[in-house]
């Protein structure tokens, strides 16, 4: 598997993938709807994605000495770690911030969200997204873009809607906390947050498997 | 021993359909895979490697079920689909540096003497090889991890006739070894040069799966006047040349035809008749 791994990066990944994973630096701008960092870098994913189309990524994988699952577990995995890289970027942006700008007026007054702890869950949330509606409608026929695309953006900007509301809702303004009195709340989104990231990925990658398992090349 | 066994395989399209496709390669032997453009060979070899999800069948490598060893199998068997087009702005190095720590037996020497053989250069991207070149690294990636069986099809396509021999030539060393070859063609004149079994597809049916020469000598070829008015039911296939026709018979029925010139066809005669025979009104 690790070899196969070092092949999605080595040959399909797109370097726009992986200069997209600096986009996370975006949620430091105040006033900015910074959720859509995870849209940015799933326009990174798509373009990989494309790469292999384009150079019959999955007609060669499928004549090494793999099972023909392990070749959809290697591309969810190259998923995973570029959106785990992120997540711990944005941990650390998350932490600096808490720590040197948890009084800044810029963060105190933002209207929009925030990068602090309950960002960390929503992303996790919006990777869920990309990772059950692109990556499984993918796999349905590995050659089609736009529809898995559609359908994950169809779904991804409803939910960032719903997010960035959520803090204005009465009850709920702490979500938009940078000061850590605040963690509790935060820290319960976050975790709901990584429980749905992990569980939803786990189901897309079996569903994922068994629709490549029938199709045909 | 059987290094493939192929029982029942079926494989339902909206307008075509392989229909029980069975047959055996063994050890050691080369087996050319032919039939017309669209009679089924690349759904079949495709088939074999689960690029194309059979309806039913088995389908055996070494007395090994695919469904169930897949990985292992793999191990032993090389694949090129003719022209390599995968990864094109790639440098060869590349491509093969990712890939040959998946295969357990990757000989870098034997990949070295193969790429000097067929004077390819690794440092070149795939865009810049011709079509030949390409077919040849893609049979270089092939026999570089010391498979038992190699699965080609339509290697010889974009071959110069150098090349084309040069290839032939290594399947026949590649026999001595005991590697066995399965691969399609409708280049019959290279299956007169090194492939000892043939297996003919037509409309998703296997019509003949053994040795060659025993194909050829249940067929015979008469030779009848120019737009000849015989009763066509009486030949499998006619073919209307410049000067005369040619009717395809079976051997058995030669004495029926005493009073003509019988002569003994080769197999790319037997396949144009072959295939004449549906378009006889």
């Amino acid at each position: 598997m690790l070899n196969l791994l070092k092949k999605e990066f080595g040959l399909t990944g797109s370097p726009i993938t992986y200069i997209f994973i600096a986009a996370a630096g975006m949620s430091m701008i105040p006033n900015y709807p910074i959720l859509v960092v995870t849209f940015i870098l799933s326009i990174g994913f798509s373009v990989s994605f494309q790469t292999a189309r384009e150079t019959q990524d999955i007609q060669y994988s499928i004549i090494l000495p793999v099972k023909k699952r392990d070749i959809v577990k290697a591309k969810f995995l190259f998923v995973v770690l570029i959106e785990l890289a992120v997540l711990i970027l944005l941990t650390l942006i998350v932490t600096l911030k808490a720590i040197f700008l948890q009084n800044s007026v810029l963060y105190a007054e933002n209207p929009l969200m925030n990068s602090n702890i309950a960002y960390l869950g929503y992303t996790s949330i919006c990777f869920s997204i990309f990772n059950t509606a692109y990556l499984t409608q993918y796999f349905k026929t590995a050659t089609r873009l736009g529809k898995p695309f559609l359908i994950y953006s169809l779904l991804e900007f409803p939910t960032i809607i719903i997010f960035e509301t959520l803090h204005h809702l009465p009850g709920f303004s702490n979500l938009n906390s940078i000061r850590g009195q605040f963690c509790t709340l935060q820290v319960t989104v976050l975790l709901i947050g990584l429980l749905i990231f992990i569980c939803t990925t786990l189901i897309s990658y079996r569903v994922s498997a068994k629709k490549f398992e029938i199709l045909d090349l | 021993m059987a290094v493939l066994t192929v029982k029942d395989l079926c494989k339902s399209y909206a307008a075509f359909r392989l229909d029980h496709v069975s047959f055996t390669l063994k050890e050691g032997s080369i087996m050319g895979f032919i039939g017309r453009n669209g009679a089924g060979k690349t759904t079949t070899l495709k088939s074999l490697l689960n690029l194309v999800h059979p309806d039913q069948g088995t389908i055996e490598f070494f007395d090994m079920d695919f469904k169930k060893q897949e990985q292992e199998i793999k191990q032993l068997i090389g694949y090129a689909a003719g022209e390599c087009n995968y990864y094109p702005k790639k440098k060869l190095e590349t491509i093969v540096h990712y890939t040959k720590p998946l295969f357990e037996r990757w000989d870098e020497s034997a990949y070295r003497n193969y790429m000097q053989l067929f004077e390819l250069d690794d440092q070149k991207k795939l865009c810049e090889l011709s079509c030949g070149m390409r077919v040849k690294f893609s049979l270089v990636l092939a026999l570089s991890h010391h498979a038992r069986l190699l699965i080609l099809d339509e290697p010889t396509s974009g071959l110069d006739p150098v090349s084309r021999d040069e290839l032939l030539n290594i399947f026949l060393h590649l026999k001595e070894k005991g590697i066995s070859v399965l691969f399609s063609t409708h280049i019959t004149s290279d299956l007169d040069k090194c492939a000892e079994d043939i297996t003919y597809i037509k409309k998703g049916k296997i019509i003949a799966s053994e040795s060659m020469e025993h194909y050829i000598d249940r067929f015979r070829l008469v030779v009848l006047p120019q737009k000849t008015d015989m009763d066509a039911s009486k030949f499998i296939g006619i073919d209307h040349q410049k000067n005369c026709d040619t009717g395809l018979i079976n051997t058995e029925d030669e004495k029926l035809f005493r009073d003509h010139k019988i002569l003994v066809p080769d197999l790319e005669t037997i396949m144009v008749h072959m295939e004449r025979g549906d378009m006889i009104c």
